[in-house]
């Protein structure tokens, strides 16, 4: 039978570690074979002692440490993390806002928005209006929640700490929080404005609503890596 | 390296390979038996290695075997190696200012 206490302080360390559930779980079946390797192999020299097998198969977190270690080294994001979700995120994100930009001002000429045949806020209601508003908010948001998605994912999938997701996401949620987007509708046709801007309102609902899109991609973030806390790795004593 | 090197000679599940290298090495190098696994798990991922679950010793499990491209990768490797023990040596032996030893 393999040492129950080594491979349940394995199951802590290598949580504490946040691998991968499938991972885990693999290296705890192939720990728990060797362990009865290593056990029938002592006792078949007349030796008992626990330690003596403890010894061998290495301290439970220097075990966990170097899976850690050598799960990381497996893929680009894992061995470039600051590249990955410190300067990769300051590049991105100013580029996804102008390819998002640029997607709506392409959608406007489609539609031949505020050229001279283009539409005016009297062919609009009001809800209209709204919708189109918050579409160009949105333009910008789901990208940005996308990425927020995708760097949670990349820790996940590569046992990073949840420290790099989420400095990426404040860098992401603190450039939308200050980049806007704003239209204006005129009852003339080919008068309605779109505004682009950088930097923080003033009032208490601007600032609502930055607060809002900072908080955003920090929430997905949050939500992809508690999700994936719930996979445990399971001790296989055979 | 020494991992490879060990595969090349034939497939090993993990126990076997650390009892090998123990073997080998007339157990000069001390290294937590447990921590072999996460390497060549990596070495799997790079497909150095390939695992495969056996039956082997009256119990299935994990054989690990030396991919064509693990060849490859143990040749250049141990090439690299020689290498730096050579330039190692030669500064333990003083570099350019050593005297040339006689025949």
């Amino acid at each position: 039978m393999p040492n129950p206490d080594w491979l349940e302080a394995l199951r802590v360390e290598l949580r504490r570690q946040r691998l991968p559930a499938e991972y885990s779980a693999r290296l705890m079946e192939e720990l728990s074979d060797h362990l009865v390797d290593v056990m029938e192999d002592t006792m078949s020299i007349g030796v008992r002692d626990v330690d003596a097998v403890h010894r061998r198969m290495g301290a439970p977190r220097d075990v966990a440490r170097t899976a850690a270690t050598e799960f990381r080294r497996r893929g680009f994001f894992g061995r470039h993390p600051l590249l990955t979700f410190v300067a990769l995120p300051i590049v991105a994100a100013p580029v996804v806002w102008i390819s998002a930009l640029f997607l709506v001002l392409g959608m406007a000429g489609v539609w031949k928005f505020s050229v001279n045949q283009g539409w005016a806020a009297a062919e609009l209601s009001a809800n209209g209006i709204g919708w189109l508003k918050f579409g160009c908010v949105m333009m910008m948001v789901l990208p940005t929640i996308a990425a927020a998605w995708a760097f949670g994912r990349v820790a996940v999938r590569n046992g990073l700490s949840w420290r790099w997701p989420l400095f990426a996401c404040v860098i992401l949620g603190a450039f939308i929080a200050v980049a806007g987007v704003d239209t204006r509708w005129s009852m003339v046709p080919g008068k309605s404005q779109m505004i682009l801007s950088l930097g923080f309102g003033l009032g208490a609902k601007e600032l609502f609503y930055e607060a809002a899109r900072f908080a955003a991609p920090i929430a997905v973030a949050c939500w992809v890596l508690t999700r994936a806390t719930r996979g445990e790795p399971t001790a296989i004593a055979s | 390296m020494l991992v490879l090197q060990v595969l090349s000679d034939r497939a090993m599940h993990g126990y076997e390979l650390v009892q090998s290298i123990t073997a080998r090495t007339a157990g000069a190098l001390e290294f937590g038996e447990g921590s072999i696994y996460p390497i060549l798990h990596r070495l799997e991922a790079a497909g150095v290695l390939a695992g495969k679950r056996e039956l082997a010793g009256g119990r299935n499990r994990v054989v690990y075997r030396l991919t064509p491209k693990g060849r490859k990768h143990l040749v250049s490797t141990v090439h690299s190696w020689r290498d730096v023990v050579a330039a190692v040596e030669r500064a333990l032996e003083g570099g350019e200012r050593a005297e040339p030893r006689l025949a």
